[in-house]
């Protein structure tokens, strides 16, 4: 492994002549201008190269702010290898310049130049102000060095204390130096390559646990191994510590996709949190860190890593939402209870389902490739026929139509033509939606000739009903011709009458398509007409009738329909002994569901001291009969003629 | 004057009976009461009565309206149509000439009275242009 020794330029020469006798090509020697503090500039940013990087000399950095990868080597240590027995170290707190013969050998520049003046004053003046002596170190006792040392001193003004340098124990010295580095260097690389292998590998089993990303863990891990240089095992542990509020590190220049903070330091390690995206993602803990300033190489390391980890997180997450969203959509497609067919611009079909296979009952792979109207060769909607292609020009159409299949069988669908643009908007693609409704459609029309069925037959038994009344009707009529007394047949004609409303409604029910509501206007003039007409030739008697636009229920309306007949036929009976005067019949809606019958006359009026419940008259019973089964209240008036009111609520 | 003659095609004995008796209260003479439309067509062509009052539901699967188009056809006897079923077959059925005219069932006598006259007066005579009593 190479070794860079870094050094003081003032022992420059002595250190070079001294490690020529080290033997080592890969020895390289580098002065450290401007004295120690140069130190703190010049290796804080050495790059790992490879090397060891020892440091000769005095420095001012403590050890555990000093790179890893450089080693230091006492300054005094080093002279005292130069110059046995002195103490170097109190010299210089004492202020005493160091000169040594390979400085002051040559005298092409000025040494005070070499310090930094430009002039000799200015050296002197800066010297005098905190120096007490020059200390000169004498490598080589045949070079000039000795005496241009005490005119030095002379000018400086500075005594001059002169020692023999042992370049062989300088030699010696340095080759321990350089053993004991080499030895150190591999300890330390041996304990980070763990240190960093178990740190990684807790990193990739977090990241692995919280993610799944057992894929995208082999780009990580691949990177993992090639730092440490061996194989990294992943074992899973997860930790949340959402209290912990993390330094927000940028993990690349424009996004944050991990950050690492240093969570808690122990005594013998420390904890790192590492969160991705925000979210805390594991705790990483290092326990068993010998030397306190392998921590700053391990954040180092995962700061380094976390672009790589960050980056194949969201690849693989991405690919893993892209693989499932085109999963789900390949699933949704093809398990669809419709037919979808997708055809290019050009007509031509580029993917189907399996249920357009089946509604269609082709092929898939005969389906693939053809052109669509081969499979709509004709669209009939409503009547009109369209070509399918001017159809698909269309950006939206929806129609029922029926299809001839492969098997000859026409089917009846639903079919939904929608325009798609590629996502690069390169070119258009109809979807064919295709529901098969042929079930359907035959249910509806079933059920429509089962609806069209249950009318007939009702519409039957309102014929059946009709007929009966007409046969009851009959018999009533030939019973007539049979009477025996006038009492007699008005009796049967009160009852003809009286078959007669209920026939009326029949016969509304029969031409209605209603048959639960009906409008009482017409309803009620007949029944007027029919009364006026069976009473016979009361010409001088005239019926009005009014009417509130309402709709009344079958059953109500039947009642109502007699209770008018009875009344009206009352009213023919008996209010107009003259033959003349006029019948009003009004229904009027009153507040909420309240209908108001009104029937008054203006005749002869109520005999004096009327009784209703005296009454033998068979109508005015009914009317009570009916009234009651309404639910309704009667109210009689006897006032220019007679008024009968009938209030009662029209349910529903 | 003599009696106008009138054939009555009808399945229900009481009705028929009915019928008979009030036209001839009226004046008219039954030539005959039968209850199928392939009897009605018979003694139409038999009979040549000068009007016939036919129901649409006879005993037979002939209807009533299949038997009148037959005799107006055949015989040009006027035939005025006594139903239940007041549809619009029925009314087409008029409108179009199969038929006189209509009743209504349950009719009355003088609504009954009133078509036979208008019938035999020629005054129902079919054309498009024909409304209907109402019966």
């Amino acid at each position: 492994m190479p070794i860079v020794l870094h050094t003081c330029p003032s022992i420059l020469p002595e250190v070079q002549k001294a490690a020529t006798s080290l033997s080592r090509s890969d020895l390289e020697i580098r002065a450290l201008c401007g004295g120690p503090d140069s130190a703190t500039c010049m290796l804080g940013p050495l790059e790992r190269d490879g090397s060891i990087h020892v440091l000769v000399g005095r420095c001012p950095m403590q050890h555990h702010d000093m790179p890893a990868h450089v080693h230091t080597v006492d300054w005094a240590t080093c002279y005292e290898a130069l110059a046995p027995g002195h103490k170097i170290d109190k010299w210089l707190d004492d202020g005493v310049h160091l000169l040594t013969s390979t400085m002051l050998h040559d005298d092409s520049i000025p040494i005070w130049e070499r310090w930094g003046f430009k002039r000799l004053e200015d050296a002197i003046e800066f010297v005098r102000e905190g120096a007490t002596a020059f200390v000169f170190l004498e490598i080589d006792k045949n070079s000039t060095g000795r005496n241009r040392a005490e005119k030095m001193a002379d000018k400086f003004g500075l005594p001059l204390q002169v020692f023999s340098a042992e370049i062989e124990r300088l030699s010696l010295w340095l080759h321990a130096a350089v053993k004991e580095a080499e030895s150190s260097e591999e300890i330390r690389r041996l304990r980070q390559s763990n240190a960093e292998a178990t740190l990684i590998s807790e990193v990739a089993q977090i990241l692995f646990k919280t993610y799944e990303l057992k894929n995208c863990l082999t780009d990580v891990c691949g990177h993992i191994e090639a730092i440490v240089g061996g194989r990294v095992e992943i074992e899973v542990s997860s930790f949340d510590f959402p209290t912990v509020k993390p330094v927000a590190f940028d993990a690349t220049e424009d996004r944050t996709l991990v950050r690492i903070d240093i969570v808690s330091r122990r005594k013998d390690g420390f904890d790192l949190g590492l969160y991705f995206e925000d979210h805390s993602v594991g705790l990483i803990r290092v326990s068993d860190v010998l030397f306190p300033d392998v921590l700053g190489q391990y954040v180092d390391l995962l700061e380094r890593l976390a672009p790589t980890i960050g980056e194949a997180i969201l690849r693989h997450r991405k690919q893993q939402l892209s693989q499932a969203r085109e999963h789900l959509a390949e699933q949704i497609f093809q398990n669809a209870p419709n037919g979808i067919i997708v055809s290019d611009s050009g007509s031509r079909i580029v993917a189907a389902n399996k249920a357009a296979a089946r509604i269609l009952n082709f092929k898939m792979s005969a389906l693939i490739g053809e052109d669509l109207s081969m499979v709509f060769p004709v669209i009939n909607h409503q009547a009109r026929s369209s070509n399918y292609h001017e159809l698909a020009d269309q950006s939206e159409w929806q129609g029922q139509t029926d299809i001839i299949c492969e098997d000859g069988v026409q089917r009846t669908v639903l079919l939904a033509l929608r325009k798609a643009v590629m996502s690069d908007h390169s070119m258009h693609q109809t979807i064919a939606m295709i529901s098969d409704i042929t079930d359907q459609v035959a249910a509806e029309q079933a059920l429509k000739l089962s609806l069209r069925e249950k009318e007939v037959l009702v519409q039957e038994v309102h014929h059946r009903v009709k007929n009966n009344l007409q046969v009851i009707l009959s018999m009533l009529s030939l019973q007539k011709r049979s009477a025996q007394t006038e009492y007699e047949e008005f009796a049967l004609n009160d009852s003809v009458r009286r078959v007669r409303v209920m026939a009326k409604l029949y016969e509304r029910l029969y031409q209605s398509d209603n048959v639960v509501d009906i409008d009482p206007q017409e309803y009620i003039s007949d029944i007027l007409q029919d009364v006026l007409q069976s009473a016979g030739a009361l010409v001088g008697v005239t019926a009005t009738l009014e009417c509130d636009p309402v709709t009344i229920k079958i059953k109500s309306a039947t009642t109502l329909a007699q209770i008018i007949s009875e009344l009206v036929s009352n009213c023919l009976k008996h209010a107009f002994p003259d033959g003349r005067g006029s019948i009003e019949v009004k229904l009027g809606k009153l507040d909420g569901d309240m209908l108001r019958l009104i029937v008054q006359d203006d005749g002869v009026g109520l005999p004096a001291g009327f009784d209703e419940k005296k009454l033998k008259s068979m109508g005015i019973k009914l009317v009570g009969a009916l009234v009651s089964q309404l639910d309704g209240e009667k109210k009689i008036v006897s006032e220019h003629g007679t008024r009968f009111e009938i209030t009662f609520k029209e349910a529903g | 004057m003599s009696k106008s003659r009138i054939l009555i095609v009808e399945d229900e004995a009481i009705t028929a009976l009915d019928e008979k008796e009030s036209l001839e209260e009226m004046g008219y003479e039954i030539v005959d009461i039968v209850d199928t439309g392939e009897d009605a067509i018979s003694k139409a062509g038999e009979l040549r009565p000068d009007l016939v009052l036919m129901d649409n539901t006879l005993k037979t699967e002939m209807t009533g309206q299949e038997a009148a188009w037959q005799i107006r056809e055949k015989f040009d006897i006027p035939v005025i149509f006594v139903t239940a079923k007041g549809n619009k077959a029925i009314y087409d059925a008029a409108n179009y000439g199969k038929v006189t005219g209509y009743i209504i069932k349950p009719f009355d006598h003088e609504k009954l009275k009133e078509t036979i006259e208008a019938a035999l007066r020629g005054e129902l005579n079919p054309s498009k242009n024909w409304k209907p009593l109402s019966g």
